[in-house]
Order: structure tokens, then sequence, then C-alpha cells
């Protein structure tokens, strides 16, 4: 397979995937409890506290989301992990 | 391993080395690393030492090496590090070595000469080549425009000179030359070709495509072939001229097609042949350096570790008989008998009868500080030392550093989450330390991070605690045990009512008494409007606590150092006064902080009387009336005792140790001890050791009681100046230092508030999208958020805190007890040696 990323890329998103998928894990684990701290952080207007329903289902989506970002990043994390093999593989052909 | 705590001991000895074993016991001492060599001959030129000729040997092996291992690099072979340490070679050895090396350099430079003039031979027969090819158009062209241009040249030119028997078509033999010459000065040539000749010549030229190498400087160049008509001697000689100056190069060719033909068919062959000796040379080159290239470094290792030992001999003297050759060096006396060993090892490999003899030596002069430290302290004592290395058996401060330094760092940066990221990284560097110090990267920061392998380690483990005691994790609070505060029992129209609701602690259904978040700050506090005013107050009062604590400390240190140099005048005179000066001022005010937290609760605390103005008041004697402004019964009566406690302790600093050394200087008290020097005339190779104290060493002149010199040199003046300077230096000093520490508070509340910035202004973002375009926004926005974390967050603010936290253990902790005024113990290594090399 080809080599896209040079081996400073690879090495730098490989380390970003893997704190990506821990923290945006346990970030949508804290949605999922409706956390009180994560309360400005979720995309709710004034008008939707009224409901605690509805307030329960926007936590939901983003304890969703972020789950879906840590999937992204699993992929991004395997990619860059495979793109670092090639790069370390390339090294020992050229000399 | 010796003590951390003081300075190794160290004393001067002296070393009789028979001139045959003296090669041998250097060595073994270079191997084994632990003295230090002083200069026996520091003015004698460096040209009139005695083994000057051996220097300069090493010298010219070490400069064919480097040529060789020029030679190995622009031939692209590695060069292979085996890791091999080998020990140095007998003198005789060195003749082989430099037999070798001259043989080595020789021969490359026979083959590099051979090898240009090759390539040279092979350039010019190259471009005949190319000439041959090329040239066949032009004639035939030449030939087509000589029939054209004859009746004209015949009428124009000749017409008035020759007779009209030269008329009628006679061909004119055009002269021509031949040659290559770079693209570049291809039109100039041409111009200077027209002017000179004034239009009489004729230039053809054509490009050769592929470039040629140019056998000196190994680039291409990119020639054109070019053939030039001209009639007459003069134009010949003009034309031959102008090439000169243009540095193209002529060559013979044929007028004839069969004789070109010919001469290409030749060319061709010699060209072939050229072809393989070029390359059989560059194959013989090749080989040749890869066989250097195995052995380089071994080659290395071994001259300069004879230069080293040639050095070094240079410092020692000749004695009178001329038989045997004598060292001074200081060692630690701890290691006498491993120096013993390696002299004993040195005397036996070069076959010497002799033994060598070390004699211990006292002096006047200061000794080096040797501090034993591995891998792990090595890293806290380098950044003391950076200061200022400790004076000699002078308590160090690295031990408590250790601790000390990564916790206050952690009080400014105080964020668990970048704490976890920081230790993980220090975690990766310790781990794979070795593979990490074999590659050796060159590039200095990285050095510096991972010499600091074990300091970033530490800062960020206590960092993950700090950051729970705060309980900020990349800004927000985690909720483990359950927060103290509750809402459960407000009513709903208030919520709905209110923007902003105050808790009152004093109502037990909001705040449960008797029952406070157990670990750390309660996490209520992150959603807080007056979250920051409460932390203000906190991590102030933190401050100053952890800032007299330390300084305290720093006090009793100085206690230590009195006692061990035997100075009981400054140990009461100095070390007590400056104790309770701090205690009663700024110690009083630590244990009214602590006071106040626990005596007043949230009942009455409206009533509780501010710290800072207590402490203002009492040293304006200035006493609320109402009973309720007082911290506690008795305060009015405990706070003038201390004030004049304090105020008292001044003119002790100031006059007491002044006092007692005068009066020591008119009881005539007798200077301390001299230089011996003890030859006993034990033949064997043991330490004699002197007999003084059962061979312990006499501590160096206390620092405290002066007029040590000479007995002229006590001025009572220069002494209670000095005194003078000293105790307002720390009057003054400890209001300011205490005040220094609040940096704690400082830096800590930056960096929540950058780090609250942050996952306001980026992270947010990408939570802030309703749907599933949440998820998209934030898988972009979230590489952002890391990256500025960690160039902000963590290289900035950690630097800072870093600095910060350093800056307060060199002048607020070490002011108190550290003088640092001794020179580093820098011994004779061959270890140390290579590494400055590398």
């Amino acid at each position: 397979m080809f080599v896209i990323c040079g081996p400073k890329l690879s090495i730098c998103g490989f380390i970003i995937s893997i704190w990506g998928i821990i923290m945006m894990g346990l970030l949508g684990v804290f949605f999922l409890i409706k956390s009180p701290l994560l309360l400005e952080d979720i995309p709710a207007t004034k008008a939707d506290f009224e409901e605690r329903a509805k307030v329960d289902a926007i936590f939901q989506q983003s304890a969703y989301n972020c789950w879906v970002v840590a999937g992204v990043y699993v992929f991004v994390g395997l990619f860059s992990y495979f793109q670092m093999r090639m790069n370390s593989r390339q090294q020992y052909v050229v000399t | 391993m010796g003590s951390l705590f003081r300075s190794e001991e160290m004393t001067l000895a002296q070393l009789f080395l028979q001139s045959e074993a003296a090669y041998a016991c250097v060595s073994e001492l270079g191997e084994l690393g632990l003295v230090q060599f002083r200069d026996l001959n520091p003015d004698v030129n460096a040209f009139q030492r005695k083994f000057v000729n051996e220097v300069r040997r090493c010298d010219e092996m070490e400069r064919k090496l480097r040529f060789l291992e020029k030679e190995i690099r622009k031939a692209g072979i590695p060069i292979v590090d085996t890791g091999e340490n080998p020990d140095a070679p007998p003198p005789r050895e060195m003749i082989d070595l430099e037999a070798t090396f001259e043989k080595l350099e020789n021969e490359m430079k026979e083959v590099n000469t051979n090898q240009e003039a090759l390539k040279r031979n092979f350039l010019e027969l190259t471009e005949l080549k190319h000439i041959l090819r090329k040239t066949q158009s032009f004639f035939e062209e030449a030939e087509f425009h000589h029939q054209m241009q004859d009746p004209a040249l015949a009428e124009e030119s000749h017409a008035l000179l020759l007779g009209d028997e030269e008329r009628g078509g006679q061909p004119m033999r055009l002269g021509f030359v031949a040659g290559v010459i770079n693209r570049e000065r291809l039109p100039t040539f041409e111009r200077m070709l027209w002017r000179a000749c004034r239009g009489n010549v004729f230039l053809r030229q054509t490009e050769i495509e592929t470039p040629l190498e140019d056998p000196v400087t190994g680039d291409q160049v990119h020639k054109c072939v070019f053939i030039i008509f001209f009639q007459g001697d003069q134009l010949k000689s003009r034309v031959k001229k102008i090439c000169e100056g243009f540095r193209a190069t002529l060559y013979p060719c044929p007028e004839t097609p069969a004789e070109r033909r010919e001469m290409a068919i030749g060319v061709m062959t010699r060209i072939e042949d050229l072809q393989t000796v070029l390359n059989q040379t560059q194959d013989h080159r090749h080989r040749v350096l890869v066989s250097a290239a195995k052995n380089i470094r071994v080659w290395f290792i071994k001259a300069r570790k004879i230069k080293a030992i040639y050095h070094t001999l240079n410092l020692f003297n000749l004695d009178v008989t001329q038989k045997c050759l004598i060292a001074e060096c200081w060692c630690p006396v701890a290691d006498l008998e491993r120096i013993q060993l390696a002299l004993r090892r040195g005397t036996e490999h070069s076959g010497s009868s002799v033994p060598s003899i070390l004699n211990r030596m006292t002096t006047k002069q200061a000794p080096p500080t040797y501090h034993k430290t591995n891998k792990f302290t090595s890293a806290f004592q380098a950044i003391v030392d950076s200061y200022g290395v400790a004076s000699y058996c002078e308590v160090n401060p690295a031990p408590f550093t250790i601790i000390t330094f990564p916790f206050l760092f952690a009080v400014m940066f105080g964020d668990a989450g970048h704490g976890l990221i920081m230790a993980l990284f220090g975690l990766w560097m310790v781990w794979r330390e070795k593979q990490l110090m074999n590659q050796r990267k060159d590039d200095g920061t990285w050095a510096i991070f991972f010499g600091g392998r074990y300091i970033i380690l530490l800062m960020g483990a206590f960092s993950i605690y700090t950051g729970f005691i705060y309980n900020d994790f990349f800004s927000k609070s985690l909720n483990i045990f359950g927060s103290s505060w509750s809402m459960a029992n407000i009513s709903d129209e208030d919520i709905e009512k209110y923007d902003m609701i105050e808790l009152d602690p004093n109502v037990t259904s909001i705040y449960k008494p008797r029952s406070p978040y157990p670990f750390g700050l309660d996490p209520i506090w992150n959603m807080a409007e007056n979250k920051i005013t409460f932390l203000n107050s906190f991590k102030m009062k933190m401050s100053v606590i952890l800032g007299v604590l330390q300084m305290s400390f720093g006090i009793c240190l100085s206690l230590s150092n009195y006692r061990f140099f035997k100075d009981p005048v400054s140990s009461v005179s100095v070390f007590i006064p400056q104790l309770l000066f701090l205690l009663c001022i700024f110690g009083y005010m630590v244990a009214i902080i602590f006071y106040k937290w626990i005596a007043y609760d949230a009942s009455i605390s409206y009533k509780a009387p501010s710290l800072l103005i207590t402490m203002i008041n009492m040293f304006l004697f200035k006493f609320p009336e109402s009973q309720d402004d007082y911290l506690y019964s008795g305060q009015k009566g405990f706070q003038i005792f201390l004030v004049l406690l304090a105020v008292a302790c001044v003119p002790c600093m100031l006059f007491i140790k002044p006092y007692f050394a005068w009066r020591a200087h008119k009881s005539g008290k007798r200077t301390f001890g001299t230089v011996q020097m003890q030859v006993n005339g034990a033949a064997e190779d043991t330490a004699v050791i002197m007999d003084q104290d059962e061979g312990e060493m006499p501590p160096p002149p206390p620092e405290g009681v002066s007029g040590h010199k000479e007995e002229e040199e006590f001025d009572i003046g220069e002494l209670l100046i000095y005194q003078a300077i000293h105790t307002i230096e720390f009057c003054l000093g400890c209001i300011s230092h205490t005040a220094s520490y609040l940096r704690l508070w400082a830096l800590s509340l930056a960096h929540a508030q950058l780090s609250e910035v942050l996952w306001s202004m980026v992270l947010h973002i990408g939570l802030g999208f309703q749907g599933w375009v949440g998820a998209v926004v934030t898988t972009l926005v979230f590489p952002a958020f890391a990256v500025l974390t960690i160039a902000i967050l963590l290289v900035m603010e950690g630097l800072s805190a870093f600095l910060h936290a350093l800056r307060l253990h060199w002048v607020e902790f070490q002011s108190k007890f550290y003088k640092g005024e001794g020179h580093q113990f820098v011994p004779f290594s061959f270890e140390a040696l290579m590494e400055d090399h590398n």
C-alpha cells in the first residue's frame, strides 16, 4: 500500500485519535447520565428548557454525537497506525 | 551510593608513578573516572611540555581519521557503531595505528587522484564523440554555403588583390575548428566572434542533450558542440585565442567523412575501455572505504583516549631523579580503595615492578564539590547546579527539590487532564529510555526534554493529584463522591423567576453540615458564579502557607550547616533570631489562617474579622473596640508580645555575631591548619593515612568566624556592614518572598481560566450544533482543541509554571541557607570525553 502521510503526521494522528477516542467516549457517558456540569454545552435554547423530556432528548443526542466522533476516530487511529507501520517499513527498505 | 544531603568528602592526593607505569595507570584512572588532576605546570607553554610530540602525533592521527570519515560519508557508506568501548592501547601500539592510518590515507589520496584523471580523460573522449557525430551535418551545410557564396566572395575581396586568373570559381579552402563549450557561455561567445572577426567567420552550434560530469567538482554541466569556419591564418589565430578565453575545448577533427567515421569508432572503443577502468577504480575505492568504515569508530575512540592520556601526563611533574612522575589530584575519600585498585592494575599491565604510591595531603584550598547521583537524581541536581554549585560540604537542596519542585509546579498547573498527558509523555520517555538514548537525536530541544524525563514524569503525576484537589479535568469538574450541596428544596417558581439563585449553606436542606465533599473541591463550584471569588481566597491562603513552610524549612537547613561547620556563634546569633522573626510574623499569620478556617462556620462567618486587617493592625498597635472583632481571647496581649519579640530579634542579628568575632580576635586565636605534605616511606601502594583524628579530615575552616587569614585583615567595620546588609536583606526578604509565593495562586488561576476559555471557545462550537451535524463538526473541531491544548496549556503554561517553580526554589528557598560558591568536580573520565565528542 502507499504511504500517504509522513512519519510525523501519522504519529500525531495516532496520538490524537487515541486521545479522541478516550475523551469523546467518556464525554458521551457523561452526557448520557445528564451531568449538570455539561448543561452549558448542550445545543438547547431557553425555550427548550421548559420541558424536561426535551432536554433529556438533547442530552441523549449529544451523547450519541460524542460516540459517533469516537467511532470516527477509531478509524482515523487505525489508518494512522497503518501509516506508521508503512513508514517504518519504508525506512528499512530504502537503506 | 553516597548521600545526596551533603557533597562527598574530598581529599587532595599525591600520586607517585613510575615513568613506565604512568601511561597505564592514567589509562586505568581514565576508565574509572574518579580523579580530577591539577595542572602542576601552569606556566609552561603548551609547546614546551614533556609529551608534546606524542600529542602532536595523536592530532595527526585524528586528522587522518577525520579525512577518512569524510570520504566514507561522501561515498554514503553507513558507519556502524557497535557501542564497543576499547581500552586505550599501549604506546607501542600507537605506532601500528599510525602506520595503518598513513597507509589508508595515502591509498585514498592516490585513488582519488587517479579517478580524477580518468574522469577527465573520459570527459574529453565523450566530447570528441559528440563532436564527431554532430559535425557531419555542419560540413554538408558548409559545402553548400561555400558554393553559394563563392562568386560573391570572389568578386568583393579578390577583385582588387588578385589577378584575373584567380577569378572563375576556384574553390576556396575554408579552415575550421571544432570544439565544445558551456551552454551558458555560448551567446557571448558568438557575439565576441562576430565582433572580433568582423563577421568573417561562420559558427554553427548544436546542443549536447545529456549533461556531462565535471571531473573536479562532480557537477553535471550542459555543453554545446560548435564548429567555426574561417579563411586565412590570421582569423584562425584570432578564433583560437577567443576560444581559449571562453574556456572552450578544441578538438582535432578530420576533414573527410571517412576519416571521421574511423575516428568515431576508435573513440567508442576507447570510451568503453575507460568506462571499465573507471568502474573498477570505483569498486576498489568502495571496498577500501567499507573496510575502513568497520573500524573507524573504534579507531576514533582509541585515538582520543591516547590523546587524553598524554594531555593528562603533561600536567604531571617530573621528579628530581627523573624516574617517576608526580601528580596531584582531587578524589573522593570514599573511593580511595577503588583508585588504589586501578593503580595496581595499571602497574601490573605495564609490567613494572615498582608500585605506585598515593598520599593524602592537607590543604586550605576549597575542594571541588562532588555529588554522587544516579540517572533519576542527576536531573534535579542539574537544576540546582544551574543556580550555583554547592560550596564544599554544604547542605544540598537537591534531595528536597525532588519533591518540592514538582509539587509547586503542580500547584500552579493544577489540571488532572493535562497532568495525565504530561505524565504519560514522561512515562513513555522513561520506558523507552535505552532506545531513545541510542537514537541520539541531535536536536537540542528534544535533548532538553529527554534529559528531564523524570522531572516531567513527576510533574505530571503531582499535577494529577492537584487536579483532583482543584477538581479540574480539562476545566470540567468530576462529581465522584456526590456533591454536598443540593437544590432539592428550592421551589420551582423561584427557579423560573430568577436567573441566579443564591444557595445559603446555613440552610440544612441546601448544604449538609458536617459532611463536606470528601476529597478536593465540591463540583458545584464549577457552576457557581462566585467560583473565582471563593477560589481566590482559598488559593491565596494556601500559597502563603506553603511559602512560609518552605522558608522555615530553609532556615532550619541553615542550622544544619552551622552545626556541621562547627559554628556555634551563628547557630545562636543568626539562626534563632531569623527563625523567630519569620515565625512571629508570618508563622503567626499562617496560624490565624488555620484558626479562622476552623473556628468560623457558615452561621457566624459574616462576623469574621479580615486577616489582612488584623495583621496590619498588629503592627500599628491598633486594636478594635468590640469583642466580636477579635479572633480569640487574649489576642491583644499575644500580638503585642509577638511584635516585640520580632523587633527584638533584629539587633540580635545585627550585633551578636560581630561582637563575638571581635572578642575572638582580641583573645588572639591561632589560625587554622597549613598545607602539610606527608610522604611516608612505605613502599606499598596503600594510602598513607595521616595520623590526625583517626584519619578523618578536619572540617574546612568555619565560614562564620573570620580573622583566620592574617591578623591585620580583621576589620570590625566591614563585619558590621556585612552583617547589616545580611539582616536587612533577610527581614525585607521575609515580606517580599512571602508575597512572592502568591504567584502560586496567580498561575493556577491563569491556567484554569485558559483551560476554560479553550473549552468554551473551541470544543463548545462542536457540541453546540443540533442533531447529527454536531458529530461532524466535533470531529473537525477536536483536533484543533487537542493541538491548542498541547501548544498553549501544556507547552506554554508548563514552561511558565516550570520557570516560576524554579524561581521560587532558587530565590525564596535557597536564599535562606544556600551559598552556592563551590566549583564542580570534573573528573578525568573517558566516558565524559566520548560524550562531549558526540
